[in-house]
């Protein structure tokens, strides 16, 4: 019994922290539907400032503390004004990138200015532990249950009684409506960010007293914040209830069950929750809300010489490696071209029906993970373990559908979270996945081929084998891809996307469309994981987590979604990217990385495509103006900018 | 007619004696040429230098350029052979290291690999070097795999220790000196957590102990409140941790304070004397009285062991090399130290080489596929154990040896902190029995 109430305290700190980080995030996100996860970098900025104000500066703990937490207070205000202002109208995709593209800023700017080693700072009440009874808590600890029980009311009572706090709510429903009665959104906008850095500031100062201090201390956290923010879909109620869930059930499975699964359950819960009880987390939510912003773009259909580019490209592609200067560039090409591979499935969904997903790497996994082990344990040769890992991922993204696309609003969201339960259950389903340690020795890709036996590919010495081999995948998602997009699926998820209830009034099958487009997705991701697996010959739960969803959103995003090349050219800017800034600091890259994504998010929003094509129109308007000035083809072409 | 001949004979004897000038500079020099002219060895470290474990990362990294720097200072390996550092980010991520392998693979003109640190990110590159025929210097001080694989990689070699030199010496002072038998464990769910506490189990039901529980946590675990407290129900005499990062370990440490257990009875790995947690914790007097492994410095030799003198030596021997580095004394070069020694003992290989089959034959074999591979083969030869095979003088010391398995008699020991400062109380061979081969 002592033991439980112990538990129970604990647990209700954990949620009382989640609770802290989910309610600033829950206000940005009623009011601009930002999952402003750049607040965990904020939390840890906190500490950081309190451990130089203490530390460098010599000032009491309390002094730099509340310093710290006024400096983190306005860096969210600029976050706001000067970065998701501008991401605002783009998109739930694009702000989700731009938010994760400021996370890395300043993670890496701490990682530069202070190290990736742990800090301490002290606190100046001491170590000892307050006893209440047979429950014992830090100080720190109980200040973090009274401000987040605080919080929850004088947020509670703000929004319900104060005039801004109306105003706020006004926002929140519907933002054009309150600006036509003069609510000024831009300061109601400053002030929801304001109060959320001044939460994750004083959440952060406290907590570099407790736990080490470390740049990416505040990410693990923010992602389930992150989580209880938008299953909460921007309603306090939702957000208190899911921390609650998050933070009593990580406790009580680390006290009574088993500790490695402590972060599995706390997901696996707020997914059931979305199932089974999604009224009870806050109203649902206009599906619109959750789309991505993203055009057909017309351009590779209508002009009669750049429909021959794909063709061009695949011939390029031919005679690649003749002119690589060596076979590490075969090895990125491989790469890039796997990463193709998924992205051209991931750009069904997210670019042509416009349902983002974030359980891509999730489903990469699983085809990987199975076609290792069918090729290990039972000894299949590739086609095989290619056809089985098809199956078992279908299968699964089957479940994921038709258990999530009900879900409407909320299908991000829950995509997100079955992402991570996805990664967290391979990582414990160790007998099978060699669980944290990883699959070590996966077979080389193997044919049994009649008349010539087995042939195996090792990607060691064989790598241009396994990249023609992979090109011909290529080859056939992309063809596969432009068949699905002008065939009556096709026409029917872009019909989807722009109005559903349009589409539905016409005939359209708007869950079961849905439902075909993420399970073509899924078979992309599967035949991409199973390239993968025999390729690297090594598999990791690592290779399969958020950060790689997101890599694979951002590719899709930065080569132009809803376009057949844009899935080519984001794998192959992002792979070469990395590359070129490999050789300097790594801190220094994901700086660069971050900035680079924020700006090409907001100057170019339809991606690498969208300003070839928007290039190729300016190009064909100047020279039509001069050759033909009065055809009609000026405002076709004009229209394509 | 005399002068007509003259002229003749002139002529034609300038021509002779231009000619076999040219032809004894031309000989001369190709000698020298052939003498001077220097190969560059390609080696490449993949090292941590961002994430979780960077500062780990890093010292490698540090340790390894400054010897780098020392063997290119010195006219390079026996005047011939320079050597060029390649170094990778493995980013505490086996992902990344797998990325990073197959980086350095995919050039082809590297000589040898030393690294990563973490054994979770050795174990999938120790497979795909030995495919690519790359000799591949391990530092990883954990899971026993990596010298048990060292059948189907045999250009592998452990420069670092594994997880029975760690764990075996401790489990014996618990036991025999300490009298816990009963051990309550927290290990981190990874793959260097798991072969640690597997090593102490192993260890502790020799000598009649057991784990009594034992609680996997996920790799970002923060908050271990819950965890340590399970402690206090779980009936267990004594605590011990097994995990090679050092946040989530001083994370742990704090709340096992905070909660009341004597440090007597708390129990870790080689962590615990690394510099992050002697920084922030242990120089403070907070952790005096604990037990840890301690891999003291490279290069003690663990036969001269005597009682709290190489504690005292391995100190000295940290100075010494930080003030290579230029910085002020302080302890644990134990990680810089084996970046340096994991190339030293390349530059002493090499020579040991050049010794016994002449600089002419050396320089004949190709230095990206054939003196590597004749490097660590001279390494092996004769190793069956490192009393008979050719030894090495390392970073301070001498004597490392390697056995036919490719595992180093890495010096090491238990030790303690009193008054802030590390204290080794006994050395690694005092568990021999236990142990048992380094190689099976």
């Amino acid at each position: 019994m002592e033991f439980l109430g112990q538990v129970f305290a604990n647990g209700l700190f954990l949620s009382c922290l989640y609770a802290l980080l989910a309610l600033g995030t829950t206000l940005i996100f009623g009011v601009l539907r930002i999952g402003d996860l750049a607040q965990g970098a904020l939390y840890a900025l906190a500490g950081y400032l309190v451990f130089l104000g203490t530390k460098q500066w010599g000032l009491e703990y309390w002094l730099a503390a509340t310093l710290a937490v006024v400096a983190v207070t306005l860096l969210s205000v600029l976050n706001g004004h000067f970065v998701y202002r501008r991401l605002r109208n783009l998109g739930i995709g694009q702000t989700f990138l731009g938010a994760v593209g400021l996370l890395i800023v300043i993670q890496n700017l701490l990682a530069i200015g202070f190290t990736w080693e742990p800090q301490a700072v002290r606190f100046p009440w001491g170590d000892a532990l307050v006893q209440v009874g047979s429950i014992a808590l830090l100080p720190q600890k109980i200040s973090i249950i009274i401000l987040a029980i605080a919080g929850l009311i004088g947020l509670w009572l703000f929004l319900r009684r104060s005039f801004i706090g109306k105003a706020l709510r006004a926002l929140a429903q519907n933002r054009e409506a309150a600006q036509l009665v003069g609510v000024n959104a831009s300061v109601v906008t400053a002030l929801a960010f304001a109060i959320a850095g001044a939460l994750s500031g004083s959440t952060g100062a406290l907590m570099a007293t407790v736990w080490p201090l470390t740049p990416y201390g505040g990410t693990l956290l923010v992602l389930k914040a992150f989580a209880i923010t938008v299953i909460g879909m921007g309603q306090v109620r939702g957000a208190f209830i899911g921390a609650l869930l998050v933070g009593m059930s990580e406790a009580l499975v680390q006290g009574y069950w088993r500790a490695e699964l402590s972060d599995l359950v706390p997901f696996v819960l707020l997914a059931g929750a979305l199932i089974l009880k999604p009224q009870v987390l806050g109203p649902e939510e206009d599906e619109k809300t959750n789309q991505l912003r993203s055009r057909t773009l017309p351009v590779f259909q209508t002009n009669g010489y750049l429909r021959y580019v794909p063709l061009v490209l695949a011939g390029l592609a031919v005679i690649l490696p003749y002119f690589l200067p060596g076979q590490f560039w075969l090895h990125l090409a491989i790469l890039a071209g796997i990463n193709i591979i998924v992205v051209s499935g991931l750009d069904l969904l997210t670019g042509y029906a416009g349902i983002p997903s974030l359980a891509q790497a999730g489903l990469i996994g699983i085809g990987a993970y199975t076609s290792a082990i069918l090729a290990m344990k039972l000894g299949w040769t590739f086609p095989l373990t290619l056809i089985g890992a098809l199956i078992v991922t279908v299968g699964a993204a089957s479940l994921i559908g038709l258990l999530g696309l009900r879900l409407k609003g909320r299908w991000t969201s829950f995509t997100f979270i079955m992402g991570i339960v996805i990664a967290l259950f391979i990582a414990n389903l160790g007998p099978f996945t060699g669980g944290t340690q990883g699959l070590i020795g996966v077979p080389f890709l193997t044919f049994d081929l009649p008349g010539l036996g087995k042939i195996t590919l090792n990607p060691y010495r064989d790598k241009l084998a396994y990249f023609y081999l992979v090109l011909a995948f290529v080859v056939l998602a992309l063809w596969l891809k432009s068949r699905i997009v002008h065939s009556r699926l096709g026409r029917a998820l872009v019909a989807i996307r722009e109005d559903d209830v349009l589409a539905q009034s016409v005939g359209i099958s708007v869950e079961h469309h849905k439902l075909g487009a993420f399970l073509l997705s899924a078979a992309f991701a599967s035949i991409a994981g199973s390239l993968y697996a025999h390729y690297l010959a090594y598999l990791n739960p690592d290779l399969f987590t958020f950060s790689q969803s997101f890599n694979l959103f951002v590719m899709n995003l930065i080569g132009g979604a809803a376009t057949l090349l844009g899935a080519v050219f984001g794998p192959v800017a992002l792979t070469a990217f990395a590359e070129l800034t490999r050789s300097i600091s790594g801190s220094i890259a994901s700086i660069v990385f971050g900035i680079l994504l924020i700006i090409s998010l907001i100057y170019l929003p339809d991606g690498l495509t969208g300003m070839a094509r928007k290039v190729w129109a300016r190009l064909t308007v100047r020279s039509l103006r001069r050759s033909e000035p009065k055809s009609s083809k000026i405002l076709e072409a004009e229209e394509a900018l | 007619m005399n002068t007509k001949l003259s002229i003749r004979s002139l002529f034609l004897r300038s021509v002779s004696v231009s000619v076999a000038l040219a032809l004894l500079l031309t000989g001369i020099g190709s000698f020298i040429f052939s003498q001077t002219n220097s190969a560059t060895l390609k080696i490449a470290l993949i090292a941590d230098l961002t994430g979780t474990n960077a500062k780990g990362g890093n010292f490698i990294r540090e340790g390894t350029e400054l010897a780098v720097d020392a063997v290119n200072k010195a006219g390079g390996i026996a005047g011939r052979y320079n050597l060029e550092l390649i170094v990778e980010d493995s980013k505490t991520s086996p992902t990344e290291a797998v990325n990073a392998a197959n980086r350095l693979i995919n050039r082809g003109d590297i000589s040898f690999v030393i690294g990563p640190l973490l054994s979770n990110e050795t174990l999938p590159i120790q497979p795909m070097l030995a495919a690519a025929n790359i000799p591949h210097i391990m530092v990883a001080t954990s899971d026993r795999l990596l010298t048990d694989r060292h059948k189907e990689a045999p250009l592998s070699l452990r420069y670092g220790a594994q997880d029975i030199h760690n764990f075996t010496p401790v489990a014996k002072y618990a036991v025999t000196v300490r009298k816990h038998k009963k051990f309550f464990a927290l290990v981190s769910d990874t793959g260097d957590g798991r072969a640690g506490i597997a090593a102490f189990k192993e260890a502790l039901e020799k000598l009649g102990g057991s784990l009594v529980q034992t609680e996997l946590y996920p790799f970002l675990t923060q908050d271990f409140s819950t965890l340590v407290a399970k402690f206090k129900t779980s009936g267990a005499d004594a605590f011990i941790v097994s995990d090679v990062v050092p946040t989530p370990v001083i994370a742990i440490f704090d709340e096992y304070v905070r909660q009341g257990f004597s440090l007597e009875k708390f129990y870790g790995r080689e962590v615990l004397g690394n510099q992050t947690f002697f920084e922030l914790v242990a120089s403070k007097g907070r952790a005096d009285g604990i037990i840890f492994s301690w891999f003291y410095d490279d290069g003690t030799s663990s036969r001269e062991f005597n009682g709290e003198i190489p504690a005292i030596e391995a100190m000295a021997m940290s100075d010494a090399f930080r003030s290579k580095l230029g910085q002020p004394p302080g302890p644990a070069g134990l990680i810089r130290a084996w970046g340096w020694g994991a190339v030293k003992l390349t530059q002493q290989a090499i020579e040991g080489l050049i010794a016994e089959k002449g600089l002419n034959f050396v320089s004949s074999l190709d230095p990206v596929k054939q003196l590597p591979q004749a490097t660590i083969e001279y390494i092996l030869k004769g190793a069956t154990n490192t009393e008979t095979g050719p030894k090495f003088k390392l970073t301070f010391g001498d004597k490392l040896g390697v056995y036919a398995c490719g595992q180093s008699d890495v010096p090491g020991g238990v030790a303690t902190y009193r008054k802030g400062a590390p204290v080794l109380l006994q050395d690694r061979h005092w568990a021999d029995e236990l142990i048992g081969g380094l190689c099976r």
